[in-house]
This record gives structure tokens, C-alpha cells and sequence, in this order.
């Protein structure tokens, strides 16, 4: 892994956003807002003819990228993300970010990162910052 | 008539939420993490946005709950502005969390478009057999509808 202040984390794509899984995720969030599953409340909204990917799903795939960078889940210490756009279903989901700089701690050497989720062909839905341990030798 | 900044401030800031607990259901687990494309840990613990998870179904009222107490009228619209997590030892699957839960700061400011979005914070802590493992920090925006 290149963990130097200023390279790029490996990005990964979501493909096609379903909309089974959104519906899935409202029910684990317990998540009653209908634009996750209901046509005429996206329409009614004015949001389109797509259910609405929920702002937290696409926190996790930012999540899931770290995760894949760093080696374990537990390796993220801290993640901050701003919602500005919305995903929907069918879309095409691309995630990743920067290393800021390197610094160490009592814990090991930690990574403070900035971190992205865009639309593939569209808006930036997600802008944010990740702490992230480094697995020991990578710092 | 949409509610005074000054009214939800005062009626909401540092207010302490009921909070609650939950268990992370390991079948409940695994199909969040199908639904989320994620790939499998190496130490099997659970995705961190169980802190996220744990925070909406941990504040010990619900998402429309909140929303009456921020005055939602007809026309509003509830946005998810923010969420920080911070993990201090990840979740496990089958494991029981405690959560405690207040509203933080209160906010309202003018957009673009002329409208009034008021901000409620959420912060959530979780914790695990007394031990805090993490706190979840939710900015909530009610994007007011205009009224005469």
C-alpha cells in the first residue's frame, strides 16, 4: 500500500445500485422515509422515478474502500462525511480519496485521509475525512 | 407558522434522548453486508456502519419523532446533512451495545434558493458492557417550506 501524503487510495466502484438492497437497508436502518421504497413518494418529492440510495449506504462504500486499503474494518479510527447529492437506484457509484499526511500515534501510524463518493457520470454525493491506522511497516 | 430558531433551540439543545440498546443479529449483519457490497473481515468484525445503524435505531426515539420535535410542518423536508464516526473498537456480530443519546448543537441559516434550513445535531454513544466503544455525531437538516 503507498501511504505517503499526497497518493490517491485505490478507488472501487459500486455498479448498478438495487434496489433491493436499499429497501433492505431501510428495513436494518429502520429507516421509515417511503423515497427508499416507493415510487409515487420519490415522485411526489419531485426526486425522479429512482428510490433514493440511503446517505449511509453511501457512507459505506466510502467505508468499504478504507476497509479494503487498510486490511480490516477495524483499521478505521474515525470517518466524517457531508451528504450533498443523492444516489439512486442504478447508479453507478465511484468512491476514493487522498492521503493528507502521516502521523504517528500511541496506537501506530495513522492516516488522515480525505474522502470522496461520486455519481459515475454525475454529482459528487459525498465529501469527508477518514482517520485510518496503518497496518505496522506501512506508515 | 414554521417554529422560531429560538423556540427549537431552546427547547432542543443538550436535551437528553431516551438512547437505548441493540444486539447486532448476525443474519441481520450479513444481509447488511451483501447490501452494501462489502467484502469479509479478516477478523470478523461487523461493517462500522453498525455505529451508524446503532445510532438511528439507539437515540430511543424514531426518525419521525425527531422530526415533530423539530417542528416539521407539511412541506418540510428532512436531509441527511452529516454523520462522524468514531471507532474505538469495532463491532462484533451477536454482541449487545448500550447507547446513550442527546441533541447537540442547533443551527438555522438562509440558502441559496431563499429557504430556511435549520440543523439538529444528534451524538450518539455507544458502549459495551460499560466500555465506550465509539460515538456517532448526525447533523440532521429540516429544509423549511415557504409559508405565508
Amino acid at each position: 500500500m503507498n501511504a505517503t501524503a499526497g497518493s490517491p487510495l485505490p478507488c472501487i466502484t459500486v455498479t448498478d445500485v438495487r434496489p433491493d438492497d436499499i429497501k433492505l437497508m431501510a428495513l436494518i436502518l429502520r429507516d421509515p422515509n417511503p423515497i427508499h421504497f416507493d415510487l409515487d413518494a420519490v415522485a411526489a418529492a419531485g426526486l425522479g422515478d429512482r428510490p433514493v440510495n440511503q446517505g449511509g449506504s453511501t457512507m459505506a462504500y466510502v467505508m468499504n474502500m478504507l476497509a479494503d486499503w487498510a486490511g480490516s474494518r477495524s483499521a478505521i479510527r474515525r470517518i466524517s462525511c457531508s451528504f450533498r447529492a443523492n444516489v439512486f437506484a442504478g447508479d453507478d457509484v465511484e468512491v476514493g480519496g487522498t492521503v493528507l499526511e502521516v502521523r504517528e500515534t500511541d496506537q501506530g501510524d495513522l492516516a488522515e485521509c480525505e474522502v470522496w463518493a461520486d455519481v459515475v457520470g454525475g454529482a459528487r454525493a459525498i465529501t469527508g475525512t477518514a482517520s485510518v491506522l496503518l497496518p505496522p511497516g506501512e506508515g | 407558522m414554521t417554529i422560531s430558531i429560538d423556540d427549537l433551540r431552546a427547547d432542543l439543545s443538550g436535551r437528553v434522548l431516551p438512547g437505548g440498546s441493540i444486539v447486532i443479529e448476525p443474519h441481520e449483519s450479513a444481509v447488511a453486508d451483501g447490501a452494501l457490497r462489502a467484502n469479509d473481515d479478516p477478523h470478523g468484525v461487523a461493517h462500522p456502519l453498525w455505529f451508524v445503524i446503532a445510532s438511528l435505531r439507539g437515540m430511543g426515539i424514531s426518525v419521525d419523532d425527531l422530526c415533530a420535535l423539530a417542528g416539521q410542518e407539511p412541506g418540510d423536508t428532512l436531509l441527511f446533512g452529516s454523520c462522524e464516526v468514531v471507532q474505538d473498537v469495532p463491532p462484533e456480530p451477536g454482541q449487545g451495545y448500550v447507547t446513550t443519546a442527546r441533541v447537540g448543537e442547533v443551527g438555522s441559516r438562509t440558502i441559496r434558493d431563499g429557504s430556511r434550513l435549520d440543523s439538529i445535531e444528534v451524538v450518539v454513544e455507544l458502549f459495551h458492557d460499560q466500555t465506550p466503544v465509539g460515538v456517532v455525531t448526525s447533523v440532521y437538516l429540516f429544509k423549511r417550506a415557504e409559508r405565508q
